[in-house]
């Protein structure tokens, strides 16, 4: 029997590895859990310092067309499901949904790629540096009309939203620092192969902008804004939502504002400040959050060890409201309550049916519910639900949904009660019946939490 | 254009009025309380049959080339790339007319039933595209508003009125039958649907709007239907996120069910567009003339944000518009619901009356709302705002678009603005 503070352990490993990245397999979490929480959160944080190349290896022979949008989003999917480092590619949607550029725009996904390889590269040093190579970012300055924007002739649409949502939030800036952020942009341009300053159409005169004045260009622009008490607390209340908490206090956003500080703007050292935070490891953050597409898909798929993921993932993705590459709005997904709708939790239930379906029995290591219940030895209704209870949710569900699942599994193809169960994988009856226990745990509540 | 029939007398067709306040009650969009005081009303429900469709034009539609003042010669001057030429312009007067590629709202303006209104905003415009979306959508420029105008419409509905009749709901599990009393068809619920006591399904796509259990065991499907309902009725948890979850699942798996069997019934001859407006209208028609007694419909448009290529891109989307509203109203009046339902068009803002350099146009204020059905008054509304007094560059409003809401409520679905919007608007006369 395990200890009370060895299974509290346990608990907050899974939890970190859930927020920190999309769930794990039995064998990405044994070693988290023999390190313990801080080794884990240590080696989650840093990245570089863990070995990717299994990652790189299995990609290259997936042989990915990056001109091709459905690849796109396998090739990412792919890095979600096998990385090493998982947060650092939660990191990058973090950012994907903050600099949120689509490609139903862009309409280029070779340029996607290569923002999503930019975001990777800086998504854990300094804001600084991200900020800047997404301003130059040629998908970027496609996405927000940049290209466009011209001496005499601006084009406000970058200058707008990198102030709006990229930085500081609105209501710190007035239409006027609109307009003089705009030409300090003029003349960014892209080219096919990267970011091009166009000198001739660039505005080289005086700007007044947040109360400075200069011959500014889009770097002073850029470093102006990082340094915006604004931008810490914008940047800190974001991840703090995306991380830990949809309602944080103040005092913990103020926290972690002043870690973006401190730290001289690393971002690596804000996250790491939120997983370490008691508002992180208390009780009241466990599946508070209500888990994205990506969550649910990508955490899914690890469980059942689905090694496949075919173009239909992301499509199934997309009806669930995650569109890689493409989310809807400049603004990025907004996340918890807009992820269930009512038409996009039908979406989810039917994924979940997908998942427990009979088309991924011959895929190697795909774990059915049946061959689950086998190797754990489980023989009796109870035991089995029991076990998916504590697999899929974490025991998080009242009595009485546990007696009704154990009522659905006990009963035959025609609702009577059955006394034995039948013995697996032979018995027809059973095999459909876990079937249907594991799709219906998904559907739960409490699975679609985080 | 009265038409003095109830909701419950609209959806005694296909279903009991029994049946519908069980289908409320089931899918816990009203509480019992509530529930007494909506069946006191239903004879005769305020507003009777009539509905509104909202069509929000995302991104902020150019106003200026959709209701185009070609009489006025600072047009010209502000726009020398993208102006619309005087002959291509459809006209309504001698001033203004309409975007080449709106033929369709061309001829609904001459059959009576298109209101133009112009120069509509609200004051300190925000050119923010998210808070200008939120203040069309709550209808509360002056806070951050946690409801919309439309869910407090619903909330009014559905609590007003005095108690009476007590209705007693009791029928065979799994065989109650649902109505709504709005329906958003799109992926998201837009904030204007937000409510204290109404849930508004959203479904965009009706046909893969169905609870899936594994192909080879078809069989289990009920089964498992009634325990995933037993499961959410009595998932018994305090925080407030499991709540909106069962809520929500509940609404999803109840709607399926009954909007399936409506769209199943539907025949129509009309040839919608092809994409995601046309096929959306077509459902939307299923739900009206299948007498589902919603009130409220709303829907999405996207890709007005111009701000390079406007020409190419809105004569797309504004020729998308046109067809699609066309094959509607073609599709209600097969079904003699075309007076039954009125479309109000809007976009978050206008646009920059001078274009930039990217051959489009940046974020503006104020622009024309279209209101489109058989129960319109057609004509102009409002003045269109001056090309040459602007605001930093943009248009000032003329029309509080609280006022064309106000209308709506007020002369069209019979409600009491007041209580929606919070103090008196004037009307106008569209309707």
């Amino acid at each position: 029997m395990p200890n009370k503070n060895k299974t509290k352990n346990d608990q907050q490993i899974r939890h970190l590895l859930n927020r920190a990245g999309f769930g794990f397999t039995p064998e990405e979490l044994a070693p988290y859990l023999e390190m313990g929480y801080s080794s884990a959160l240590d080696q989650l944080t840093s990245p570089s310092s863990t070995d990717n190349s299994a990652l790189d290896h299995m990609l290259a022979e997936q042989s990915f067309d990056f001109t091709n949008p459905d690849d796109i989003k396998r090739w990412w999917l792919f890095r979600m499901m096998f990385t090493r480092r998982p947060l650092e590619e939660k990191m990058t949607l973090f950012w994907h949904g903050h600099f949120a550029t689509s490609d139903n725009k862009v309409r280029n996904p070779y340029a996607m790629y290569v923002q999503n390889c930019t975001i990777r590269k800086h998504a854990f040093g300094k804001f600084d540096d991200l900020l800047l190579a997404m301003s130059k970012d040629p998908a970027m300055i496609e996405w927000l009309d940049n290209q466009q924007n011209r001496k005499n002739k601006p084009n406000e649409n970058y200058a707008r939203e990198v102030m709006e949502l990229f930085t500081m939030g609105i209501g710190n800036y007035t239409e006027q620092d609109v307009k003089e952020g705009a030409r300090a942009f003029t003349g960014w341009q892209a080219k096919p192969d990267g970011f091009f300053f166009n000198s001739g159409q660039h505005d080289k005169g005086s700007k007044t902008f947040l109360g400075q004045t200069g011959n500014f260009n889009g770097e002073d622009i850029v470093s102006i804004l990082a340094n915006q008490k604004a931008t810490g607390h914008y940047l800190a209340g974001k991840l703090i939502r995306f991380f830990a908490l949809y309602n944080p206090s103040n005092s913990f956003v103020d926290e972690i504002a002043g870690v973006y500080k401190k730290s001289d703007h690393n971002i690596g050292a804000m996250v790491s400040a939120i997983f370490s935070s008691h508002n992180f490891t208390s009780n009241a953050c466990f599946h508070s959050l209500i888990k994205s597409p990506c969550e649910y898909v990508v955490g899914m798929l690890k469980t059942f060890q689905v090694s496949q993921v075919d173009a239909e993932v992301p499509r199934l993705m997309a009806a669930m409201g995650q569109n890689l590459f493409n989310p809807p709005s400049v603004k990025g997904w907004d996340g918890g309550e807009n992820w269930i709708a009512s038409d996009v939790m039908m979406e989810r239930f039917n994924f979940a049916t997908r998942m427990i379906s009979q088309k991924f029995d011959y895929l190697e290591k795909y774990s059915s519910p049946a061959k689950i219940a086998v190797e754990q030895g489980l023989t009796s209704a109870a035991e089995t639900v029991d076990y998916f209870l504590s697999l899929l949710v974490e025991n998080d569900a009242p009595p009485a949904v546990r007696e009704r699942l154990i009522k659905y599994v006990s009963s035959d193809m025609s609702g009577k009660p059955m006394t034995n169960l039948g013995k697996l994988p032979e018995d027809k009856v059973l095999d459909a019946r876990l079937r249907g226990l594991v799709h219906l745990i998904m559907t739960l509540p409490t699975y679609q939490l985080n | 254009m009265t038409n003095p029939s109830s909701i419950y007398n609209s959806i005694n067709k296909s279903i009991s009025r029994r049946d519908f306040l069980a289908g409320l009650a089931a899918l816990g969009i009203l509480g019992q309380q509530q529930l007494e005081a909506f069946a006191a009303q239903l004879d005769p429900l305020a507003g009777g049959e009539r509905s509104i469709l909202v069509i929000q034009l995302n991104g902020g539609n150019d106003g200026i080339n959709t209701i185009i003042p070609y009489g006025n010669g600072a047009y010209y001057d502000a726009r020398p790339k993208i102006a619309i030429k005087q002959a291509d312009v459809l006209h309504i007067d001698d001033k203004v007319g309409f975007h080449p590629s709106l033929t369709a709202f061309q001829e609904f303006y001459t059959q009576g039933k298109l209101a133009v209104i112009q120069g509509v905003g609200y004051p300190e415009p925000n050119r923010s595209h998210f808070r200008s979306i939120e203040i069309w959508q709550t209808a509360q420029p002056e806070i951050i508003g946690d409801t919309g105008w439309l869910g407090r419409y619903l909330d009014h509905l559905s609590i007003s009125q005095s108690p009476g009749r007590v209705v007693k709901a009791s029928i065979e599990p799994g065989k109650e039958k649902i109505a709504m009393l709005a329906v958003n068809v799109d992926p998201l619920l837009p904030k204007s649907l937000l409510a204290r006591k109404v849930a508004v399904p959203s479904v965009s796509d009706v046909q893969a709007f169905r609870f899936k259990v594994d192909p080879l065991y078809q069989a289990d499907r009920a089964m498992q239907l009634e325990a995933f309902n037993d499961i959410y009725q009595n998932f018994d948890d305090n925080r407030p996120v499991v709540k909106k979850l069962r809520t929500s699942g509940l609404a999803a798996n109840r709607a399926s069910e009954r909007l399936l069997d409506l769209v199943k019934g539907h025949k129509t001859t009309v040839k919608y567009p092809d994409g995601k407006l046309g096929s959306s209208l077509k459902f939307i028609a299923q739900m009206v003339s299948g007498g589902i007694g919603a009130k409220v419909y709303t829907l999405g448009y996207d890709g007005f944000d111009t701000h390079a290529g406007e020409l190419r891109m809105q004569t797309n989307l504004l020729a998308g518009l046109g067809k699609s509203l066309s094959a509607f109203q073609e599709d209600l009046k097969q079904h003699g619901c075309d007076d039954k339902v009125m479309v109000l068009v809007f976009s978050e803002f206008g646009r920059r009356v001078a274009e930039n350099g990217g051959g489009g146009t940046d974020h503006g204020t104020a622009g024309p709302c279209l209101v489109l059905g058989g129960g319109v008054k057609g004509g102009l509304y409002g003045q269109y705002p001056s090309l040459t007094e602007l605001d930093h560059g943009d248009l000032k409003f003329n029309v509080d678009f609280r006022t064309v809401y106000a209308t709506i409520l007020d002369r069209w679905l019979g409600a009491d603005s007041r209580e929606v919007l919070g103090k008196n608007f004037d009307n106008l006369d569209f309707c």
